[in-house]
């Protein structure tokens, strides 16, 4: 049976904010980029490299909250465990791992430590994913067997 | 499926529809229904001890197995 919570609720409107301003940065990056050049700290000659690594990431940031933002909806009406869910997990796990293969790109011309942390990050959240996504499929199947039993 | 569930022929001997065997079990009508089309993955003793009471019957009567 479905408990509702509020923390549910508030990660939500989380989730939601955070997806449109995800699109709102993703869309204002090409115009932004002597703003970016003026706050950030960019080697040299690799502006344009670097608007192409914030803009793939950014765009698989905006995918990975939608993914969640179709979760959560499923969450709230009360029947989270259902095989979309585990599709959703899959995408999240390989929108991550493409976002640290981004990173280990950007590690080619412009090297710092926070790259090497947000590469490692988003490969143990590509894990993170799948093994969920895996607990979610289990816990399915226990659903059905359940469902199943008269 | 090996184990083929006979109650329809059963409530067709006993002359009682799904809703009123659902009624005298104590399940939902939604629940006898997923039993019946042999859609059920497991029966709880306690329902089966229950539906043979309805129909008195026998679970021989109810579950039936065939050899693949």
């Amino acid at each position: 049976m479905y408990k509702k919570s509020p923390v549910h609720f508030i990660t939500k409107i989380c989730v939601d904010v955070l997806f449109y301003v995800g699109i709102a940065c993703c869309l204002l990056v090409p115009f932004s980029s002597n703003w970016l050049v003026k706050y950030f700290y960019f080697q040299g000659q690799t502006t344009t490299p670097m608007i192409i690594v914030l803009l793939l990431s950014g765009s698989a940031s905006v995918y990975i909250l939608y993914q969640l933002k179709i979760i959560f909806k499923t969450l709230l009406v009360g029947n989270p465990f259902i095989d979309a869910n585990v599709t959703c997990l899959r995408k999240i796990a390989i929108a991550s791992f493409l976002i640290s293969i981004i990173y280990i790109f950007k590690c080619l011309f412009s090297f710092t430590i926070s790259t090497v942390v947000i590469i490692s990050i988003f490969i143990i959240a590509s894990l993170f994913c799948l093994t969920l996504k895996d607990l979610f499929k289990q816990a399915i199947n226990y659903k059905e067997e359940n469902d199943l039993t008269v | 499926m090996a184990i083929v569930i006979q109650l329809d022929v059963m409530m067709a001997k006993r002359k009682i529809g799904l809703m009123e065997l659902a009624q005298k079990v104590n399940i939902t009508p939604a629940n006898l229904s997923i039993l019946k089309n042999n859609k059920a993955k497991a029966i709880r003793f306690s329902t089966l001890e229950e539906i043979c009471t309805a129909l008195d019957c026998q679970p021989g009567d109810i579950i039936e197995f065939v050899k693949e």
